[in-house]
């Protein structure tokens, strides 16, 4: 029988964790127009942050010595740590803003770094260029036993262990979803603002933007840096969420997944993207719900990629501009009168 | 002729490939005037605006603004000078509405830093006072009653006027524009160049305008350069470079 609170959880964060990571794509591709299809490096650049970091600090802070390998030891010590850390909320919780902080650093320099080809390649050779960075990416973790345990995986502290369970499930619900309610906002209140009209400008017309005196490369370079700092964070609660990381978890399908989410939902959009996370998760767990009912000649896990490909599909097809379109936004949100007529005044209504 | 020109090209050369596009082009546009450029098609004009622009770098020779050499700057820091150009084929933000065409183009930069915008609203109020700005820019142009339409659904002339108010709305000191009246209609392609006067005397703008329809414009200039194969053939004023052999010819011949 499904647990159905275990579902909720899981629902809850995992929606908070994609909302962010959808929240950062749209600002990067859905504002500005960059393909950034090396998402998920700076999803993983968070996760491996936390992966290499909190059980070490988390043993340090305990004063428990390390003997072994780190790659066939550090599940054992993370469950060590977590009984540490559920009599010591106060270590736990330094241990997950520090990892959290240096994440979002890391994230942010990753955004600059990938932001020198963004500044000079072509959108598809872009594209290619970063899905590459993110394999490279993944691949070092795999294959580099003393970051995140090679192929082994690395345990991850649990940083709620001071909760009584039940309200530990919730607290990470209550984590992914004001991480990510935080960030929706950040990308909601820069979209409706001159800033986010730069952006669009700079996505539309990039020469015209230019000689309106847009600074194009200081913008992408930015906006980069704080997308990718948007996707660390979402590392870091994944990483505590699950209690491990696995380097090939990180595989360039979870961009794909980002992807499929912010242009279902309607690129340019920010409400598109509160919606495209929401059908992606939904179905997705209905599909994995189906699985214990549903006898297929095959893994119906497999079935959920084929449904999503043309899902993505039809909706390139008939809607490209997805769920919610993107419209002009007027930027202050003082309403323009409209006479009798339906013609508008030229002033701004109280 | 008392006054340095604002901006001067020196033997400015451009090719692509093998075609010669710039062989060697020096003009002097000076302060508040209007000032022309013509020739058939193909002669090279709007690769001199892109290369004045900074869309386009030259492979010899200078452009000089103010006194200083600007010839190896991005077109955003010629902006940050007062250089401010229009497009021959029209570059509407298309996703944005016309009103917000205009406010993107604004000097007064509102959006240069993503923290202010999070972190205070001091924005919104300036934005009001740009947008009265920018409605009086567009009754001016007679695009006022489109301030909501999507720029991408404007007609080609209108598109015109949006770059036009769009370059107006950012305070220039001079102005390139690339067929200003083309697909505009007669009566009010004089009321924009009658306009550009007014701007000239008033404000003292200046303009460098690369324009086909001769027969709406020249009234309205100072000073026409006439190009040919990369070249200019002729300068003066609007009668004398139009009675020149050379431009005749140029027009007519081979």
């Amino acid at each position: 029988m499904i647990n159905l609170f275990l579902l909720m959880v899981d629902i809850g964060t995992m929606y908070g964790i994609f909302l962010i990571l959808a929240s950062s794509m749209e600002l990067e591709y859905g504002e500005l127009g960059i393909p950034n299809f090396g998402k998920v490096m700076f999803f993983a650049a968070g996760a491996f942050t936390v992966g290499a970091l909190a059980v070490r600090i988390g043993t340090w802070l305990a004063g428990i010595t390390w003997e072994g390998e780190f790659k066939t030891k550090s599940i054992l010590y993370s469950t060590l740590v977590s009984r540490y850390f559920a009599s010591h909320p106060l270590d736990a919780i330094a241990v997950f803003l520090f990892t959290l902080f240096l994440a979002s650093i890391m994230g942010a320099v990753l955004g600059i770094v990938a932001s020198y080809p963004a500044i000079r390649l072509r959108e598809d050779y872009l594209a290619i260029t970063l899905i590459a960075a993110g394999e490279l990416f993944r691949i070092f973790g795999r294959n580099y036993d003393p970051l995140i345990g090679g192929t082994m995986g690395v345990g991850v502290p649990d940083v709620l262990a001071w909760l009584p369970s039940g309200a530990k499930e919730a607290g990470y619900i209550l984590l992914s979803l004001s991480f990510a309610a935080a960030t929706w906002l950040i990308l909601y209140r820069l979209s409706t603002s001159p800033y986010g009209r730069t952006l669009r400008a700079i996505r539309d017309e990039e020469l015209a933007a230019s000689t309106l005196g847009k600074d194009i490369v200081k913008y992408r370079m930015r906006v980069l840096a704080l997308g990718s700092a948007m996707a660390a964070v979402a590392g870091v609660i994944y990483a505590f969420y699950m209690g491990s990381v696995l380097a090939d978890d990180f595989n360039p399908l979870k961009t794909f997944l980002v992807v499929l989410m912010v242009v279902l939902g309607g690129s340019g959009n920010p409400f598109g993207t509160l919606v495209g996370v929401a059908v992606y998760i939904l179905l997705d767990r209905t599909l994995a719900i189906l699985k214990h009912y549903v006898v297929l000649p095959f893994d119906i896990n497999y079935f959920a990629m084929f449904l999503f490909g043309v899902l993505l599909l039809l909706v390139l097809m008939y809607k490209p501009e997805g769920i919610i379109p993107e419209r002009p936004l007027l930027t202050v949100r003082a309403k323009f009168c409209r006479r009798e007529d339906g013609t508008p005044e030229r002033k701004l209504c109280d | 002729m008392a006054d340095d020109p604002l901006l001067r090209t020196v033997n400015v050369k451009k090719h692509f490939g093998g075609v010669v596009a710039l062989d060697g082009v020096s003009i002097d546009v000076e302060p508040a005037k209007v000032t022309m450029l013509i020739g058939p098609n193909g002669s090279g004009k709007s690769t001199l605006i892109n290369v004045i622009g900074g869309a386009l770098k030259p492979d010899g020779g200078q452009v000089i603004y103010g006194g200083d050499d600007i010839t190896g700057l991005p077109p955003h820091k010629r902006y940050a000078l007062g250089i401010v150009r229009t497009f021959q084929v029209p570059k509407p933000f298309r996703s944005l509405s016309v009103l917000e065409n205009m406010l993107t183009a604004s000097r007064i930069r509102l959006d240069d830093s993503a923290a202010k915008i999070l972190f205070s609203s001091k924005w919104e109020f300036e934005e009001k006072r740009l947008i009265e700005k920018a409605f009086e820019i567009l009754k001016l142009l007679n695009i006022d009653h489109l301030w909501d339409a999507r720029s991408d659904q404007l007609s080609g002339g209108q598109m015109k006027l949006l770059e036009m108010g769009r370059a107006l709305m950012s305070d220039p000191k001079l102005l390139l524009l690339d067929e200003p009246v083309a697909g505009v209609n007669p009566t009010l392609a004089h009321d924009i160049m009658s306009h550009i006067v007014k701007l000239r005397d008033e404000m003292g703008l200046t303009f460098l305008i690369v324009e086909h329809r001769l027969d709406i414009t020249l009234r309205y200039v100072d000073k026409v350069y006439a190009m040919h194969q990369g070249r200019i053939i002729s300068s003066g004023s609007p009668s004398d470079v139009m009675s020149d052999p050379h431009v005749i010819e140029a027009y007519l011949g081979d």
